[in-house]
């Protein structure tokens, strides 16, 4: 057999497609990284740019869960605990923000971890419902916890992100909203990258199988229990992270909040609209979406502008189910 | 030299009983049918070796190693592999990543995919002949290809043991001559396999040994042409109950 | 003080029962899970209490204009789930999340997001029995339920389209099968579910408060009942609502009312932690 010695090539995505896949990421980084430059002095848009970013971060960290197919309606629990764990030691500990963000990202994993064990056996519909549960459980603690929390008063003058020294040079991001900016940017960037590594090491094509026939993924070795339970923390773990960058950020917070239904529809909102089995697709249904919400809808319709997370999402589950990135672009 | 032994296996649902008392071994090397009519336990013997399913009695050993109550993935590490009746390939991945998530997976993980496991992938799918389709999804292949792919994925594994569930069930003649030359292409790799056939149009022509069910229960085994003159098998398969009181109660836990 | 704590528990139960019926019924028929149904609940709530408000209407004529509303709504909504792929509970969870966050921001922008309640006064006074410290909104809510149920019951297992859809809930496959239109089940389904819904709502509007951002508090309560009874196990969801009332009850009596926002969810977690897939599953083979 001759067809049999062939070399063959390992994907079929046409050369020009990727190119422009490419080259689009490339363009959209680069606006990214220039925007505070381009926008001069203008503050607002600075943060609503910020916040899109937070927002995309979490949809990538959503998304580090739902590429295994699990769909989570509850991540304001890590989003909420991690704005706590960081706000809290910051203030009452008085420790660096340098060390609570990362601490923060620790114990949304540990919750994460949690949340896996209990929800172990459950699987699509039923661990949505049980996400969509679980989320009560640190709200109503984090409420009733008042002498050390403020119950639902919440936390006022949090301290701001960290400054950055480098010998004799200082970045204050507490104070210039273009550093907070990068600050945001390159933990979104990170995310990605971090995304983007798994999903090209075998634990993407376990992630993938898992996900399509679990009685075959266990059959050829794959640890479908521990990936789940690794997948859930891990998405916590960055979930906590940007409730911890979301506290410093606008240094204050309240559990109707941060633990509220915004944080929890959010990100997966934004992952399924850009494409839930995608690395970029969360992240650039964020760049679109949240824009647009704030730019147009927002002084169109100041009290109802939430409407487009849902019509968005309703518009993508009825037409294009495998999400926008995932239909026009490459999946992962 | 055994490589598997079944001692007393046997396994229950609720009141029902799938399997009694099964006891074999089979040795290193060895191609062996698993045959039997419908309902007579043969899914559920693999299921039980490979740890879908947890016997309700009795011992599985592979390599003096008790491997009952076992997760799969932990059984899949010890050697043994399996395919599937009904497609269960991952449907949305390329014939190459069905095979390369099982040969990162089989004995234990590993996080980087190397040129090696990709080339080895693509010897992988030369071996059963579908050089071609590399990069087809999994879900868009014939039935035939389906079924090669999914031992393609077994094999990938780098499994002692490897079971078969009807792998040229509603095959042609010709397709199913194409199973036979694959089979013997694996046994000749040196791997010990169990084939589950329910019409015998692949185990008798290619197993040094057959094991026949019927209701749970072992009525025969040995090599093929003795275990298929044996009346009682004969009687399982034609469902003919007239010989002795000892059989006529039978029928009705069939299906 | 016992008996008035298991009155009210009772009385709340039954409320919550009222809440649940036409999720769980939805969700048995059709495998739709509708995550928008404490919303359409609220906006019932809100028709009432527009037509009480601006209106002057008797709050018992509001029924009957919400119930259609309700009914016509979710009449359209199935339109739209009927067109859902497979896997459908997923796919329909996700869906009715999204028309949840639609129909929240509407009712946000139509009547903003200040605390409304129907006030009803002799609701609240006593019904009269010494020994028994009963309010008429409590018989009212406890009559209700009890004769939602009844009739629910009546229709389900003494008219054809009540036992066709039995059928569809035990077995939707053998239903059709059968020659049941599995389809018009669902419609039929949809369409019972918009009754219950509008008759909960406007008593969501004088029990508790309205406000755009109440919904979930409703959807979680039908979920854990709906999973609570089991599928189709329409009687026994009134019993887990009295339980679940007075679970709640306990908890406030002995924890504090703080914490009895997180019974329904702790219940939720527990019986899909201890029985995944519902209560119902048999996890046989």
């Amino acid at each position: 057999m001759t067809a049999a010695e062939r070399p063959v090539p390992y994907s079929t995505a046409p050369r020009e497609r990727r190119t422009a896949a490419r080259g689009g990421m490339l363009l959209t980084f680069v606006a990214l990284a220039a925007l505070p430059v381009v926008s001069g002095q203008n503050g607002y848009v600075l943060q609503v740019y910020t916040q899109t970013l937070l927002l995309a971060s979490l949809a990538l960290a959503w998304n580090v869960l739902g590429i295994s197919g699990a769909v989570s309606l509850g991540h304001a629990a890590f989003f909420g605990t991690g704005a706590y764990v960081s706000a809290l030691l910051s203030t009452i500990q008085d420790l660096s923000v340098w060390i609570t963000i990362p601490l923060a990202g620790v114990f949304a994993a540990a919750l994460g971890m949690l949340a896996g064990l209990i929800c172990m056996r459950l699987r699509g519909a039923y661990f949505a419902l049980a996400t969509l549960a679980f989320v009560e459980i640190p709200r109503v603690i984090t409420t009733n916890w008042d002498n050390v929390t403020q119950g639902s008063l919440g936390l006022v003058g949090l301290p701001g992100l960290p400054v950055l020294h480098w010998g004799d040079w200082r970045l204050d991001m507490a104070a210039s909203s273009t550093a907070a900016y990068y600050f945001v940017f390159a933990y979104a960037v990170m995310v990605l990258c971090i995304v983007g590594i798994i999903q090209r090491s075998s634990f993407g094509l376990a992630f993938q199988a898992l996900r399509e026939e679990e009685t075959a993924a266990l059959s050829i070795g794959i640890p479908v229990s521990a990936l789940r339970l690794l997948a859930l923390s891990a998405s916590a773990f960055f979930a906590g992270i940007c409730g911890a960058c979301y506290a410093h950020l606008v240094r204050y917070i309240e559990p109707g909040l941060v633990y509220g239904l915004y944080f929890s529809a959010i990100p997966m909102v934004l992952a399924i609209c850009g494409g839930r089995f995608t690395i970029l697709g969360p992240a650039l249904a964020a760049l679109v979406i949240y824009p647009l919400d704030q730019f147009v809808f927002h002084p169109l319709l100041p009290a109802g502008h939430e409407f487009l997370y849902g019509l968005a999402l309703v518009l993508t589950v009825l037409f294009f189910p495998k999400g926008f990135w995932g239909y026009f672009g490459r999946t992962s | 030299m055994s490589l598997l032994t079944l001692h007393a296996v046997s396994k229950t649902f609720g009141d029902f009983t799938a399997l009694k008392d099964i006891n074999f071994v089979l040795d290193e090397g060895e191609v062996v049918g698993l045959v039997g009519p419908n309902g007579a336990g043969k899914s559920t013997l693999l299921n039980v070796i490979s740890g879908r399913l947890k016997p309700s009695y009795g011992e599985v050993r592979f390599d003096n190693v008790l491997i009952n109550g076992l997760k799969p993935q932990r059984i899949c590490r010890l050697g043994i592999s399996r395919t599937f009746q009904s497609s269960r390939l991952f449907a949305g991945m390329s014939a190459s990543d069905n095979i390369l998530a099982a040969r990162l997976f089989g004995k234990g993980c590993r996080p980087r995919i190397t040129g090696q496991d990709r080339d080895a992938a693509r010897r992988a799918l030369a071996f059963v002949g579908m050089t071609h389709k590399a990069d087809t999804p999994a879900g868009d292949l014939t039935l035939s290809e389906q079924r090669r792919l999914d031992l393609a994925r077994a094999l990938a594994t780098r499994p002692r043991l490897l079971l078969l569930d009807e792998i040229a069930a509603g095959f042609s003649p010709v397709l199913v001559k194409q199973a036979v030359s694959l089979v013997k292409k694996v046994r000749a790799r040196g791997v010990t396999i169990l084939i589950i056939d329910h019409f015998l149009n692949l185990s008798v022509r290619v197993s040094d040994r057959l094991l026949a069910l019927d209701h749970g229960e072992k009525v025969a085994a040995g090599p093929p042409a003795e275990v298929l003159r044996n009346p009682d098998v004969m009687r399982a398969y034609l469902g003919l109950r007239h010989e002795g009181p000892g059989h006529t109660s039978r029928g009705k836990h069939a299906g | 003080m016992l008996s008035a704590v298991v009155v009210s528990a009772l009385a709340t139960g039954s409320f919550y029962t009222l809440v649940a019926l036409g999720f769980a019924l939805i969700y048995g028929v059709t495998r739709n899970f509708n995550l928008a149904h404490g919303e359409l609940l609220v906006l019932a709530g809100y028709t009432a209490y527009w037509l009480w408000k601006t209106w002057a209407l008797p709050f018992v004529f509001t029924f009957p204009v919400a119930i259609v509303a309700s009914m016509a709504v979710c009449l359209a909504l199935q339109r739209l789930f009927a067109r859902l792929s497979e896997p459908l509970e997923l796919n329909s969870i996700v869906f009715s999340f999204g028309i949840a966050i639609l129909i929240q921001n509407a009712m946000r922008l139509c009547f903003s997001g200040n605390y409304r309640l129907i006030r009803i006064p002799t609701l609240n006074h006593g019904a009269g029995f010494n020994a028994l410290p009963v309010s008429y909104g409590q018989l009212t809510l406890l009559g209700l339920s009890l004769g939602a149920i009844a009739l629910l019951y009546l229709f389900m297992y003494h008219t054809y389209p009540g036992k066709a859809l039995r059928a569809t809930i035990q077995n939707r496959e053998a239903a059709a099968l059968a020659g049941i239109n599995v389809a018009a089940m669902g419609i039929l389904a949809f369409a019972i579910g918009g009754f219950f819904i509008g008759l909960a709502g406007p008593l969501f509007g004088c029990i508790h408060y309205l406000y755009p951002a109440t919904g979930p508090e409703a959807t979680l309560l039908a979920v854990t009942l709906t999973i609570f009874a089991g599928v189709g196990r329409l009687g026994g969801i009134i019993l887990a609502g009295w339980l679940l009332a007075l679970a709640e009850s306990i908890t406030v009596l002995y924890i504090g009312s703080s914490w009895r926002e997180m019974i329904p969810a702790a219940l939720l977690l527990g019986l899909l932690a201890l029985k995944p897939r519902g209560i119902f599953s048999d996890d046989g083979r």
